[in-house]
């Protein structure tokens, strides 16, 4: 790869020109991230990949057989630099397949092939296992990776998962988190997922897990840069509320003022196929009339198959301070989009807190407030799902299971396949 | 600083959503409320409501989001839907009244826009209203058939619209 190949970053501002005020104004920044020159066969990076399945007697029937199929597929793509290794855990955990690279294809098969559901689901023992195979090849450069699909319910040892998960984490080791049907612990695997590279994901579908495993691979295969992370200056008196990936799916991002005055988030890999875009809400200080600098955005990251490391690239945003009478009180439409729908997933979050609280008006009104956001995010069948809801819990004082997947990850962007090169105005 | 409208939470100047109940802070003078969910459907579309599920009988049913009135109008695009501000000394009663959304103050023809399904696709054509159509904040021309598209924002004169199309996928 050439080092052509660099990040684009565009920012967009709820409103171009506040009025110049005694008192604290917000904004909402939008950045768009694009990867650009990136060329269309990347030299691929080795991928590390481990597939960790849960096994257990609920998965028999349907849900066992697409996620052999899906496995298989994972084999197929996957090439003779790539490493490989399959865990499954019911009651204990199996290294079926030890990290080696995919060369013999035809005994990768027959192993997945033979994989039969029984028994119950422990967690823990599966994803320190899972982690002990990632560890295994020595790959100095490349994309690590833990795939792991489960549809039921882990008892006792949830913090031990999330231990592990964190250990996996800090050496790079990135972890999506399938669940499938409607007995899987959602909030456990939000929590395993809680960082970059990582993310839990909801396969309402069976036949859906075969296209989920092999958008992972592919994604994997474009990752172009690495380390990306993201730091903000500000003029004294700005405060950052918060950052959000809004774009393919919805994620807050941790963001912490190392100094004074100065922010950094990390964002982890980033593929050559896919744009990405945050919200940031600027806290802006009293202003006189003119042209302001607010904030100085620099994105570092490394070009691995180019063997660059940090590349910087910055952007100025400016905010205009007018004279009241001067200010048109407009706010940028794609931005107000963004941002309601990420109101709406922030909404659902604290109506299923309100509802642990036994607070269930409370948390049904917030659920509404969701749908209201998402109908004029021109999601509606979102939008009608949720109030549905809503209805129900505030009649019965429970939620659907399954209802509260649907929202959680929907409102996320994170049912089914992930639209990573969505259009902007598409249905 | 503002009082959001619905919790009466202290907000900062510029806040889109307030943080505490998630209400519109701003953009329209009417406060919006969750009943907007419950807006009763124009005439002509109540009886096509319900009995049409998108791909049957051709009709497509799409929703027109009215940002200052903050009113969901529901519409089954069958063959031509016409949207304009009724007018009765004049006989003209439009398929989409926008009358009720300010749409004289905002310069909404009488005879806007015609909605239409043409190859499969949703489609809008300006009538050579007075103030004009914009897609995305482009103008269209009079009489060119436009292809429309869920979340594209729609401006008749001044009045915004959210469109959306629902695809049977949901």
């Amino acid at each position: 790869m050439s080092t052509e190949a660099r990040i684009r970053l565009n920012q967009l501002l709820s409103r171009t020109a506040i009025a110049s005020s005694t008192e604290q104004q917000l904004v909402y920044v939008l950045l768009d991230i694009q990867p650009e020159g990136v060329p269309a066969q990347l030299p691929q990076l080795p991928l590390n990949l481990c597939l960790l399945i849960d096994r257990s007697s609920s998965m028999k029937g349907e849900r066992i057989a697409q996620v052999k199929a899906a496995a298989l597929r994972i084999v197929e793509l996957l090439g003779e630099t790539d490493f490989f290794s399959l865990v499954v855990f019911n009651d204990r955990a199996e290294v079926l397949a030890p990290a080696m690279r995919v060369i013999n294809k035809q005994d990768l098969r027959q192993i997945i092939s033979r994989i039969e559901s029984a028994g119950g689901t422990e967690m823990a023992n599966g994803l320190a296992m899972a982690l002990q195979e990632v560890q295994r090849p020595l790959v100095k450069q490349g994309v690590s990776r833990i795939l792991m699909l489960t549809d039921g319910r882990t008892y006792g040892d949830e913090g031990q998962c999330v231990e592990i998960a964190r250990r996996a984490q800090a050496r790079s080791i990135g972890i999506t988190a399938l669940g499938i049907g409607t007995e899987w612990n959602e909030d456990l695997l939000e929590t395993i997922t809680a960082s970059e590279n990582s993310r839990a994901q909801y396969v309402a579908q069976a036949r859906d897990v075969a296209t989920i495993f092999a958008d992972e691979v592919q994604q994997m295969h474009a990752v172009f840069a690495q380390r990306v992370r993201l730091t903000v200056a500000g003029r004294p008196g700005v405060l950052i509320r918060s950052l959000d990936k809004v774009k393919p799916f919805i994620a807050p991002v941790p963001i912490i003022e190392e100094q004074d005055l100065h922010w950094v988030a990390q964002l982890g890999d980033w593929s050559g196929s896919e744009s990405q875009s945050f919200l940031v809400e600027v806290v802006v200080p009293p202003l006189p009339i003119g042209m302001h600098p607010l904030l100085k955005l620099q994105l570092q990251y490394d070009l691995p198959a180019a063997g660059v490391r940090d590349q910087i690239v910055d952007a100025i945003v400016r905010i205009n301070s007018l004279a009241a009478e001067d200010v048109q009180y407009q706010v940028e439409p794609t931005v107000k989009h963004w941002l309601e729908r990420l109101v709406a997933y922030r909404l659902q979050a604290q109506a299923w807190q309100k509802a642990e609280a036994g607070e269930i008006a409370a948390a049904s009104a917030h659920l509404k407030m969701a749908s209201t956001r998402l109908l004029s995010a021109g999601q509606i069948a979102l939008a009608h799902m949720i109030d549905a809801e809503a209805a129900q819990l505030s009649q019965s004082g429970q939620a659907s299971e399954e209802g509260r997947k649907r929202i959680k990850f929907g409102t996320r962007g994170l049912v089914g396949p992930i639209q990573y090169r969505q259009i902007e105005h598409e249905g | 600083m503002l009082v959001c409208p619905f919790c009466q939470a202290q907000q900062l100047d510029g806040t889109i959503f307030c943080t505490v109940c998630g209400g519109g802070m701003s953009d329209s003078g009417t406060p919006e409320t969750t009943r907007s969910l419950e807006v009763p459907a124009p005439r002509r579309v109540a009886a096509a409501t319900g009995t049409t599920e998108p791909g049957m009988n051709g009709g497509i049913p799409i929703d027109l989001f009215v940002f200052a009135s903050r009113r969901r109008i529901r519409v089954v695009v069958d063959d031509e839907v016409l949207v304009g501000r009724s007018d009765s000394a004049k006989g003209i009663f439009p398929d989409v009244d926008l009358g009720p959304d300010g749409g004289f103050e905002s310069g909404v023809s009488r005879r806007h826009a015609i909605l239409a399904i043409r190859h499969g696709r949703m489609t809008i054509e300006d009538l050579g209203s007075s103030n004009g159509t914009f897609i995305n904040g482009r103008q269209i021309a009079p009489s060119a058939v436009e292809p429309l598209r869920s979340n594209d924002e729609v401006q008749f004169g001044t009045l915004r619209v959210r469109i959306a199309i629902e695809s049977t996928s949901g």
